[in-house]
């Protein structure tokens, strides 16, 4: 995995700087996953395979199926990646540049796992409190994980806060037995 | 101690009252790929180098390699139960372990845990493992001896407080041996001690714990062991934590003397580490950094002066010095002290003590070799009686080895030479001494005495370990006072001597061996 984002990262950084001149960040981003989708499916991945194919057919192929949306100068990059048979690091491309775009226009996805539904009053509450501590603009995404009991949990990037009832049951469990 | 049920209850409820409940934030990751003891880890985007990381089931971790897009990082303990794609969490601080009087007399793991079954260790001062050592305004030159109660290596090569002197020697030459007898003597000198057991056969730290139980001496010492079970990471880690241990004591005004058991055993143990983590080999397969390994090890063992300790104990603790003392072991492969890490801590530490099999088979034990070992700062330490006295017995095996190549023709030589050979035959017999045998200050001033003033000249070499313990007896139920007077004062002067040669030339006239 270290060894494809190091592959992915030359890519990734490339396209983002071509985007943000471009002013294309939102465009470029549709195009990467659309294309990560395609060379993750099972039929594709099968031809990216076969050898007899030709790498120009190839490009073509991927070029087509991604069709209209493909933002301009997609087309170079398809073939460039096929060229180098780089087709599988597309998805790391992909996640790559969401980040680089992230932090560029200082947004941030978080996800709140809570065990029982959130309501949009509380969303907006936890969606204040998480910009004041990260300085950034929250997307939320909402899961709801029965077996936390109460509380929730809410991930952003790397960072984890844990209020959930689960959590401090097993923190208390460890407190007794020590 | 049995409890009643309403007790068992009351115990939970206070428990459960003073469980504070916190939400917490903490950087995650995820293991990305597990080997060897060693775990690659994606995110912990916030981790330093050196914290401690939780795996999942209380796991500890340490992490060692920050890259770019991961950690690497070394498991402390079991690492059968995680897998690929656990969470990893940051817990904020560097690898510590507890520190305080509560330690003494207790076996430890490399992180502090108990492993002597004596229950939990009440302690509230912890320490990191790492820590750069005290600087140069901090120190004060060495000048207390440590007495380790050998004979050879009190009177030629002398430790003092806050020196660090290596032992060095083949396996199965008795560096443990003198390691333990120098622990063992400082039951009652005040001198706190830690053994750090690296790499060792479980039984054999077993049988160390027991030794010094038996002679009293484990009350006043903590044994932290890293047994050759325990995990590479573990065994490198282990003289580290000793040291914040025995560093406890020195920085509050206390002496205290760690061995390190053995440090070969160390670089192999970070070797390993190193190799997994995918760091460069160099030569004999050691990482660029095996020097740093021991240099930033040893340069702990200091003796800081009173000012620094006072500033390390906020005001609480005035005018005393603090000394750590170590004693590093390494063990050589058929002699050779070229290798890479033999030579390394040569040149670290402030002298060896050099133990040859060749002398421990011919029944020279402890088996020194006068000639090649050396203390470089101990000499400005050594107790006046012993610095006056051992001179002699230092030139008498100098002289001795020169000469040794021509015994065989002793009838050929003249009376000179003859008389240096005798000597030195009495003197290297003389050096011999029983293990967990130390010496009080005043019975080695005698020995050395005797040797000095020809008193032994006289004696059949065979005889020379009897006349020794018979001489020991009779000044020690004869001559009371002036055994005290030199434990108590280590004084030196014409009538101390005046009053030696008395008591000496009396025994020789009455007494028996």
């Amino acid at each position: 995995m270290a060894e494809k984002t190091t592959i992915a990262r030359p890519y990734a950084k490339a396209i983002f700087d071509l985007a943000q001149g471009e002013g294309k960040l939102g465009e470029w981003s549709e195009a990467l996953q659309l294309l990560s989708a395609i060379a993750a499916d099972a039929d594709f991945s099968v031809l990216a395979g076969n050898t007899s194919i030709a790498s120009e057919k190839l490009a073509e192929l991927m070029a087509s199926v991604a069709g209209e949306k493909l933002v301009a100068g997609g087309e170079s990059l398809v073939k460039l990646l096929v060229e180098n048979k780089r087709l599988n690091v597309l998805p790391e491309i992909a996640e790559m540049f969401e980040t680089l775009r992230a932090e560029a226009e200082k947004t941030i996805e978080a996800e709140v796992v809570s065990a029982f539904e959130v309501d949009a009053a509380a969303q907006d509450k936890i969606k204040t409190a998480l910009k004041n501590r990260l300085g950034r603009e929250v997307t939320l995404t909402c899961k709801i994980d029965e077996s936390l009991m109460g509380g929730a949990i809410v991930r952003a990037g790397d960072l984890v806060i844990d209020g959930s009832a689960a959590a401090q049951l097993k923190s208390l469990a460890s407190a007794m037995s020590r | 101690m049995q409890l009643t049920p309403s007790e068992i209850s009351e115990q939970i409820k206070n428990r459960i009252k003073n469980f504070e409940v916190s939400t917490n934030a903490s950087n995650e990751g995820t293991v990305v790929n597990i080997a060897d003891g060693v775990a690659t880890v994606h995110g912990l985007s916030d981790v330093m180098s050196g914290e401690m990381i939780e795996f999942p089931g209380g796991i500890y971790g340490m992490a060692l390699n920050l890259e770019r897009d991961s950690v690497g990082a070394v498991i402390l303990g079991a690492y059968e139960g995680i897998s690929e794609g656990d969470t990893v969490k940051c817990t904020g601080r560097i690898l510590e372990v507890p520190t305080g009087d509560a330690l003494l007399g207790r076996v430890v793991d490399a992180l502090g845990n108990p492993i002597d079954g004596k229950g939990p260790i009440e302690t509230t001062t912890s320490s990191p493992v790492e820590k750069i050592a005290p600087g140069v305004i901090a120190r004060k030159s060495v000048d207390e001896p440590v007495e380790t109660g050998l004979k050879a290596i009190d009177a030629m090569v002398p430790v003092g407080r806050g020196q660090r002197e290596l032992i060095i020697g083949d396996r199965q030459t008795g560096k443990t041996a003198v390691a333990v007898d120098a622990i063992i003597n400082q039951k009652n000198s005040g001198i706190k001690c830690v053994y750090v057991a690296i790499g060792q056969k479980a039984s054999s730290i077993a049988a160390v714990v027991r030794k010094l139980e038996e002679h009293g001496a484990l009350d006043n010492t903590i044994i932290v062991a890293a047994t050759a079970s325990d995990s590479a990471a573990m065994q490198f880690i282990a003289p580290y934590a000793g040291c914040a241990m025995g560093e406890y004591f020195r920085d509050n005004g206390e002496d205290a003397l760690i061995v390190y058991d053995d440090l070969t055993k160390q670089a192999w143990a970070y070797r390993q580490v190193s190799l997994l983590l995918r760091r460069p080999p160099g030569r004999e397969a050691y990482p660029g950094d095996v020097f740093y390994l021991h240099s930033r090890l040893l340069e702990r063992a200091s003796r800081i002066n009173a000012d620094e300790v006072e500033k390390l104990t906020g005001g609480r603790v005035k005018g005393k010095t603090g000394s750590l003392t170590a004693l590093p072991i390494i063990e050589t492969q058929g002699g050779d002290v070229s290798a890479f890490v033999p030579t390394n801590v040569i040149s670290i530490t402030d002298g060896q003590i050099f133990l040859e099999t060749d002398l421990f088979n011919s029944g020279i034990r402890p088996a020194i070799n006068a000639g090649l070992s050396v203390s470089r700062v101990g000499g400005a330490a050594q107790t006046k009686i012993i610095k006056k006295l051992g001179g002699g017995v230092r030139l008498d095996l100098a002289q001795y080895r020169e000469l040794a190549a021509f015994a065989q023709f002793a009838s050929d030589l003249d009376e000179t030479t003859r008389g240096q050979i005798e000597r030195g035959r009495r003197v290297t017999e003389l050096m011999k001494q029983k293990q967990y045998a130390p010496l009080s200050t005043a019975d080695m001033a005698f020995s050395l005495f005797a040797a000095n003033e020809g008193f032994l000249d006289d004696v059949d070499a065979a005889k020379v370990v009897d006349f020794e313990e018979a001489m020991h007896a009779y000044v020690k139920s004869n001559a009371s006072e002036l055994v005290a007077e030199i434990n108590d004062t280590a004084n030196y002067n014409d009538e101390i001597a005046g009053k030696m040669k008395d008591a000496l030339t009396q025994f020789k006239a009455n007494g028996t061996w």
